[in-house]
């Protein structure tokens, strides 16, 4: 909790918050580190996960492009993209693409939905303390939104030796990284420990 | 100005719930996470992790990220060489956003962790702030130099659909991969706070904070 005193996490200080409320900013006097940064209640965070996790399955299982190469074509999904690469033998690699780009934002997302629901229901913060431990130990490694650039970047690549099109699963896909941002931008994990305050 | 810190006061900070406790206390009182004054062994690590992903970089500059198997021709390409190819193709714009995330990135990292280091070896504390500042902006962008590993994890998939060409991941994906990570994890074991501590005893006055 926030409320009385906190520390700084990046300098260490000793911070007195006589006047603690969850809609602003505070941050450190030394280091000016902001330490509380306000979320939104859990029913806005609760509708654009959901909304994100909608647009996670066309993004993942339909076509995100369709190559042309001398008459034969063939879609691409994210699904295949992230399949196939095993097949390469860099199977480190494939891990390190496929869960940072697209399976720890999806984890993340289905971490803060079962965070916020189970609060919703009245569960005890304490009972659910080992899911925000492994929010906290994931989020750094969620990479979607370089991801999706390198999409771009390996269409613009392959346009040398194939035609290309844009298929509607990219699309999605950046659908579901918008909403992915705006999920976890309003998702303060700390206001967990401060319900008596989101309540008012 | 005079500062009392979670040190002096003999406290800690629990990093996942905000929590202040004793620093005698190992779990959290409020969520019972394992609480740690600072991170343990946190320059060691962040030496061992940054020194670790120089070494990896050499390497991943040296060897090629993929190779294109056409009509029977086997081509190489390092990260260098497709920056290049990029910018003789007039995609500069592509170009620039590979060399910067390839190269740019990874060593203004490296760079700001190994002057984050110096900052606590030396006990610069009047580069504390600017220290944490760039903490901070590494934290934001680190993530950025894996885009040429995506892009060559997606071509070598995508281009399996069809047997005219073939590519496959040179040595130097696994390489850049690695470097990349131990970065990460240097990143994340370094502790701001060792920027700071012992502020009090390079300025005689701020000695009277400390309680017993
Ligand atoms: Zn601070
Ligand atoms: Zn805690």
């Amino acid at each position: 909790m926030v409320r009385g005193q906190t520390a700084c996490g990046d300098c260490g200080i000793i911070i007195d918050v006589d006047d603690f409320d969850t809609t602003h900013q505070y941050s450190c006097p030394r280091c000016h580190s902001t330490f509380y940064r306000p979320g939104e209640s859990y029913d806005l965070v609760i509708m654009m996960a959901i909304t994100s996790m909608l647009f996670f399955v066309p993004a993942f299982f339909l076509p995100i492009m369709t190559l042309e190469i001398m008459g034969q074509s063939h879609s691409v999904t994210l699904f295949q993209a992230v399949w196939f690469f095993v097949n390469d033998g860099y199977i480190v690699i494939a891990i390190i693409a496929a869960a940072s780009g697209v399976l720890i934002p999806l984890a993340l997302l289905g971490l803060i939905l079962m965070m916020a629901i189970a609060l919703k229901i009245g569960y005890d913060p304490r009972s659910i303390s080992y899911l925000i431990r492994l929010y906290e130990r994931f989020s750094g490694w969620s990479m979607a939104e370089v991801y999706l650039v390198s999409i771009f970047v390996a269409m613009i690549k392959l346009g040398g030796m194939a035609e290309l099109s844009l298929e509607f699963g990219l699309f999605s896909f950046s659908s579901f990284l918008v909403t992915f941002y705006i999920t976890i931008t309003w998702f303060n994990p700390h206001d967990l420990w401060n319900q008596d305050d989101l309540e008012n | 100005m005079t500062w009392k810190t979670d040190v002096s006061e003999e406290k800690s900070l629990c990093r996942y719930c905000g929590h202040v406790q004793e620093d005698t206390v190992s779990e959290c009182l409020q969520c019972g996470a394992i609480l740690h004054q600072r991170i343990p062994h946190s320059i060691m690590l962040t030496w061992g992790y940054a020194l670790a992903a120089v070494l990896f970089l050499i390497p991943a500059n040296l060897f090629p990220m993929m190779v294109v198997t056409a009509l029977g021709n086997d081509e190489g390409s390092t990260i260098m060489e497709g920056v290049i190819y990029f910018f003789k193709h007039g995609e500069a714009a592509i170009g620039a956003i590979i060399f910067i995330a390839s190269v740019a990135v990874p060593i203004f990292k490296l760079a700001v962790l190994f002057f984050l280091l110096a900052i606590v070896h030396l006990k610069r504390h009047d580069k504390a702030l600017l220290g944490t500042k760039l903490f901070h902006a590494i934290h934001f962008i680190g993530k950025w130099s894996m885009l040429d590993i995506f892009v060559v994890a997606l071509m070598v998939s995508i281009v399996q659909f069809q047997s005219l060409a073939s590519i496959h991941t040179g040595g130097a994906a696994i390489a850049f991969a690695s470097a990349v990570v131990f970065t990460i994890i240097a990143t994340e074991k370094f502790d701001p706070r060792t920027m700071w501590d012992e502020i009090e005893n390079t300025k005689g006055d701020y000695q009277c904070v400390r309680r017993l």
